[in-house]
């Protein structure tokens, strides 16, 4: 994660939602709306694209997600795959910390359904503040 | 929809361990520092810590109650989050309306736990009309 820089792109990945995925993510949170009977949440959609992002990165000691912004677009309707795009808007390094800020935009079926951006810090261990 | 903004209700859950165990594994999500590991013993926490994005939902899930499909249509959010939520813990989501303006309401929203510890602050908005 130290060598990312301004401007790097991350191999592009997909996500989807079935039915049964939105019942389970919606299950864990303890969501319940009639709304989601067919369209997928589009947070749900917004975690699995972190939770890529995550697993290409690595996941380094002192990792602290300490925020994240999303524009949604359209609805995204269940088994409907969605193409992750992440790129590092920012990176910088104050005081040991080093500080990413990530781009997301997520795509299906030709369109533009969300856009994103993800605060990361990676702390000294000792320096960690607010994680998530 | 309506011609006045809606009025977000509060969200209240209790995220205990259960919960944080079956997001990770719903949100696909198994940083160890969410689970019952030696990591998270390790941490400054000394124990697990919930995601930030299962606290974040129940921003997502006052939106929607308030808007409907419309979330998932212009919705937007900026969060941040302050303090870690910790295990178990009842966390109530509170939005106030910060503006609205040619059909668009924003609002403040803020994720407060049980012992009063805010934990997540930020904005959210949708269109209405």
């Amino acid at each position: 994660m130290a060598n990312l820089k301004r401007g790097d792109q991350l191999d592009s990945f997909e996500v989807c939602l079935t039915s049964e995925d939105v019942v389970v993510y919606l299950a864990a949170t303890g969501e319940q709306n009639a709304t989601w009977d067919a369209w997928t949440p589009p947070l749900a959609i917004g975690a699995l694209a972190l939770g890529g992002l995550m697993e290409r990165v690595g996941i380094p000691e002192g990792l602290l997600h300490t925020g994240q912004e999303f524009d949604f677009l359209r609805p995204v309707a269940h088994g409907e795959p969605v193409e992750v795009r992440l790129s590092v808007a920012s990176a910088s390094e104050r005081r040991g910390a080093l500080m990413i800020v990530f781009t997301l935009e997520l795509h299906a079926t030709g369109q533009l359904v969300a856009t994103g951006r993800t605060n990361i810090i990676v702390a000294p261990v000792e320096q960690s503040e607010v994680p998530s | 929809m309506s011609t006045e903004a809606p009025v977000v209700a509060p969200v209240t859950r209790l995220i205990d361990q259960a919960r944080v165990d079956a997001y990770a594994h719903a949100a696909h999500d198994l940083n160890p520092l969410h689970l019952d590991s030696t990591e998270a013993a390790a941490s400054q926490f000394g124990r697990p810590i919930a995601h930030g994005m299962l606290v974040l939902a129940l921003v997502s899930e006052a939106m929607t109650n308030a808007f409907g499909e419309r979330w998932s249509e212009g919705g937007h959010f900026k969060v941040r989050w302050r303090a870690p939520a910790i295990p178990a813990v009842t966390i109530t989501l509170r939005a106030e309306l910060k503006s609205d303006a040619d059909g668009v309401a924003t609002y403040d929203v803020s994720c407060e736990a049980d012992d009063g510890t805010i934990l997540l602050t930020g904005t959210a908005s949708a269109a209405y009309d």
